[in-house]
């Protein structure tokens, strides 16, 4: 049986492995049978390769070409956007992979085989997509120089591919310098240069617009990153953070609505913060809103977005992509110049009278906010409320029949039923939409924040104090509480850290080392875009450096190109050591070693005699070691035989 | 005016530039390739590529796909790095001819080409004169490649310019140097394709005698040349499945032959000169002595390799300015 390498050439091997390894990562994105049919086209021409099978004629090549294009199209209704681009791409180049008149044709699918990364990167731009496709790249690559190098285009070539991939490779590390200033340097758009395909961007999932009971509970079982929160200097525990992302107040009696943010002059905001002033930075994944998240109160500009009155931080569009953006925030403030409107503290008539009648005999024993508010949470505490992901189902009335039947929900229900009790009892409150806390990754200092972090929450008007926050779900006591992590976060215990065995940490502290490095790229390489490459220069403090050191640095720069013109390089360059001198000055120094050192006057021939007095013992090695010096470096005596010789004695001696 | 003529004279006839328009003037090897000589561009398939890539980089400009750009970039970076390995692959090649055996016209000539090399093995070196190119890797520190040129004129002739080139390591450029070989080599005239025997009369009535190879005594075997009279093969040794061999004779006294010009009338110029080529060989081969006369050349009779050459040449150069005007 013979080995491959006697079958096909090293240039055929590498094109049908490039081509497959290019197309194995869209099986994921398109239609099954494209994946099915192109890698066919691939396995004819292994087969063509291998001598088993001819290829197709050109009338069979072009009735191909049309039913892969028709097949696409009809599949897709449309020739145009990502996944029709993609799957035409790839069928012409597995279809070019059938032609064969000279070497034209296997570059021209090479050529696309390039392309299709690209347009692999539009599906998919992870970490781990990106070192797929830097090894698929670096394979067609070989195989271009493969095609090039006409003794591997023969069969037994199979022994090329290693020198080739390490040349390959220095070559790649020598590009590496100028593929980093093109990547730092090279200007960004703000926006595309046409318009894009609808389906431009993956898909996203995150919080929907309005709450009715059951909304976050599907986002529950969703691990996917929502965000990652970066602060600049010591975080605040996770159980203080709570990350706003939309403000409902309109109740319909069953759903949660968002506010209409009204007018307010910025400098008519006076936000007074109680708390130490928090800068972070927030690495937002696409989401299929315009919604930034913000920690609580936020503090001044934001650097992108604009704040409205509802302290909601909104982007000019939805988050395509991963998006980076800074603010401050403030965790205990007062801020009375939002007063509520009237919406804040309407219900629909008939809705939960129960829960109106409770709410008015606490309004009855006491008018101040904060007594009505820890009425409420007491009660949420000392009755049987019970916080779970599978709460009954509700009918009728979801307030009444949660408050005083079920008693079973999570994070929406208890802010809906605090929401509704408050408003009751003449309090204005509303609902808050966002995410809890977050998973601290201790490498590299940052919260990840996922779907499964999704939570509700209340916001009560203290007249002296404006909108405050309060979490009823929190105050839930942890014996009636099914694992969760939210829940479990909200009250952490010394025990339950303490328990987690060494398995537990390693696994976690290994997730962590991934999320870090995932944050990373995300932050530096997929986010980098026109702003950061704007502000490349400012976030640079030079100031640091002392004054005048731009001018410093300048001269520097340019006195070395100069240098580097200047200095006749190639007399620098060391000559290259000979082998001969080199052995022979090993000699000396083992002659040394016994007491007879070569002297700087004294040629080969006089040493030699001089060590034959001292030691004749060594008169047989010394006599041939000095002959073949002097005949290898001065009579052009080069053979190898001759210098392995002079190796060996030397080494022997 | 007469500034504006000297700065364009300055520019077309500076040495580097003129040194492209017009070529070199013929070098005598060896050559090293530097930088001087040395020139490259991006082949076709190089500039698809940077079509390529350019598509690339507008699909990452339109979708803000920063893999997309870095992908483009790589690729920019490649294709930089792989222009200077490629004139790598010619730098310091040092260039010499080896020796060019002279064919009979018709032939196909062998120039061997030295190629001195330092450093990395050097790859798809290809070494081209007008259509007819090889390709070959070359290892250091010495390597030959052989040409093989047709060849169609007798007489001396310039090897005239080669060239040598490399696409090597990804087919995107091309780099190459012209070499203007200051090179001669020498073509025979065509050996004529009429078997000898057909003409022995005229070689019998030549005034010293031309007798066929001797066939007094038996003096050795050797192997069977096309020519070789029939009754002279040895047999018994083909019947043995040893292959084709000539019994040898040879005559008491050394034949001695004047082949002459005079003895070819009635044939045209080139016919002539081979009949007489083909007489050469045929004496050389029977180990017998032999002059030459020409219309106004002379060469004594003697014998050997040298002598046959000296002979072959005389032929060879006849009227060569004639022949190529």
């Amino acid at each position: 049986m013979p080995s491959l390498g006697q079958r096909i050439s090293a240039a055929q091997g590498s094109l049908l492995l490039a081509c497959t390894l290019v197309i194995m990562p869209f099986f994921i994105h398109l239609p099954i049978w494209i994946g099915i049919v192109s890698l066919g086209f691939i396995l004819w021409r292994a087969l063509y390769d291998f001598g088993y099978h001819t290829l197709p004629n050109k009338w069979l090549r072009l009735l191909l070409v049309f039913l892969s294009l028709a097949g696409i199209i009809v599949q897709y209704k449309t020739p145009l956007g990502r996944q029709p681009g993609a799957s035409m791409v790839i069928m012409l180049m597995c279809l070019k992979l059938l032609e064969l008149h000279d070497s034209r044709d296997e570059r021209v699918v090479l050529y696309l085989g390039f392309f299709i990364v690209a347009v692999g990167f539009l599906f998919n731009q992870s970490l781990w997509m990106g070192l797929y496709l830097v090894t698929v790249t670096f394979i067609l690559s070989l195989s271009l120089m493969l095609l090039s190098h006409q003794a591997a285009r023969e069969i037994n070539s199979f022994t090329l591919i290693r020198p080739h991939a390490r040349r390959l490779g220095r070559m790649s590390l020598q590009a590496l310098p100028i593929i980093l200033l093109l990547f730092v340097f090279f200007p960004r758009l703000s926006s595309p240069l046409w318009g894009l395909p609808q389906d431009a961007y993956s898909a996203s999932t995150g919080l929907s617009d309005s709450m009715s009971p059951g909304d976050i509970n599907q986002l529950s079982q969703n691990h996917n990153v929502a965000f990652r929160a970066q602060f600049e200097a010591a975080p605040p525990p996770a159980n203080q953070l709570y990350w706003r992302a939309a403000v409902l107040n309109r109740y319909d009696g069953w759903q949660w609505l968002p506010a209409h943010p009204r007018h307010v002059p910025l400098d008519s905001r006076t936000l007074v913060p109680l708390s130490p002033v928090l800068n972070y930075s927030i690495m937002m994944e696409p989401q299929p809103r315009n919604w930034l998240f913000v920690l609580d109160r936020a503090m001044g500009q934001p650097s992108f977005g604009t704040l409205d009155s509802l302290d909601q931080l909104r982007a000019p569009e939805s988050i395509k992509q991963t998006t980076r953006y800074r603010l401050q925030a403030v965790l205990q403030y007062r801020d009375t110049s939002t007063p509520p409107d009237k919406t804040d503290l309407l219900l629909p008539s008939n809705t939960a009278p129960r829960a109106v009648t409770l709410a008015h005999e606490w309004r009855a024993q006491s008018h101040r906010t904060s007594d009505i508010v820890n009425r409420a949470l007491a009660y949420f505490r000392d009755e049987k409320f019970y916080y779970t992901l599978q709460p009954p189902l509700l009918f009728d009335d979801p307030v009444d029949e949660f408050l005083f039947e079920t008693r079973k929900g999570y994070c929406e229900h208890y802010a809906s039923a605090f929401t509704v009790l408050m408003r009751a009892a003449g309090i204005p409150a509303r609902v808050v939409i966002g995410y809890q806390g977050g998973e601290y990754n201790t490498v590299d200092n940052y919260f990840v924040v996922r779907q499964s972090d999704a939570h509700a929450w209340s916001e009560v008007w203290y007249p002296q104090r404006g909108w405050q926050r309060v979490d009823p779900t929190a105050v839930i006591p942890l014996n009636r509480v099914e694992r969760n992590p939210v829940q479990l976060r909200l009250r952490p215990t010394a025990q339950q850290q303490a328990q987690q065995s060494f398995l537990q940490k390693w696994t976690s502290s290994s997730r962590f080392y991934l999320d870090a490095l995932n944050y990373r790229w995300k932050r530096w390489v997929i986010g980098y875009n026109q702003k950061r490459q704007a502000s490349l220069y400012d976030d640079f403090r030079w100031d640091r450096l002392g004054p005048n050191s731009l001018s410093i640095l300048m001269l520097v720069l340019f006195s070395l190109a100069v240098a580097a013109i200047l200095i006749p390089w190639s007399s620098l360059r060391r000559p290259p050591r000979d082998p001969v001198n080199k052995l022979y000055r090993r000699f000396c120094q083992k002659m040394a070693r016994l007491g007879i050192p070569c002297q700087a006057w004294e040629g080969a021939e006089e040493y030699a005699q001089r060590i034959l007095h001292q030691r004749p013992e060594l008169a047989r090695p010394v006599r041939r070691i000095t002959w073949l010096y002097q005949h290898l470096r001065y009579a052009r005596l080069s053979n190898q035989h001759n210098l392995l010789e002079l190796e060996d004695l030397v080494n022997n001696l | 005016m007469t500034h504006v003529s000297t700065l364009r004279q300055r520019l077309l006839f500076s040495k580097p530039l003129r040194r492209f328009f017009r070529g070199m003037s013929p070098l005598h090897p060896p050559i090293e390739l530097n930088r001087h000589c040395i020139y490259i561009l991006p082949t076709k398939a190089g500039l698809g590529f940077g079509l390529m890539i350019l598509v690339m980089l507008i699909g990452a400009m339109n979708y803000q796909n920063n893999l997309a750009y870095l992908l483009s970039f790589t690729l920019i970076g490649l294709s930089l790095t792989t222009m200077i390995e490629t004139y790598r692959q010619l730098l310091h090649l040092s260039i010499s001819i080896g020796h060019i055996e002279a064919v009979f016209c018709g032939q196909i000539l062998t120039v061997p080409v030295i190629i001195k090399s330092k450093g990395q093995q050097r790859f798809a070196i290809e070494v081209d004169k007008q259509s007819i190119s090889v390709s070959h890797d070359l290892n250091p520190p010495q390597d030959t490649l052989s040409l093989s040129l047709p060849t169609t004129k007798r007489g001396l002739h310039q090897l005239g310019l080669l060239r040598i080139s490399s696409r090597f390591p990804l087919g995107l450029f091309h780099a190459w140097t012209p070499l203007p070989l200051a090179v001669e080599y020498l073509v025979y005239p065509e050996v004529d394709a009429q078997p000898v025997d057909a003409q022995q009369h005229r070689y019998h009535d030549t005034t010293t005698g031309f007798a066929s190879d001797g066939i007094d005594d038996f003096a050795g075997i050797k192997s069977y040349h096309p020519g070789d009279a029939p009754r002279h093969i040895h047999w018994k040794a083909y019947a043995k499945g040893q292959g084709l061999h000539s019994k040898q004779f040879s005559s008491p006294q050394q034949q001695q032959r004047w082949l002459d010009w005079q003895d070819t009338q009635g044939l045209p110029l080139e016919k002539r000169l081979s009949r007489l080529c083909t007489w050469l060989l045929t004496a050389e081969r029977n180990g017998e002595q032999f002059g030459l006369r020409m219309p106004h050349t002379v060469i004594e009779i003697s014998h050997g390799r040298q002598h046959l050459h000296r002979c072959l040449k005389v032929l060879a150069l006849y009227q060569q300015e004639q022949l190529h005007a």
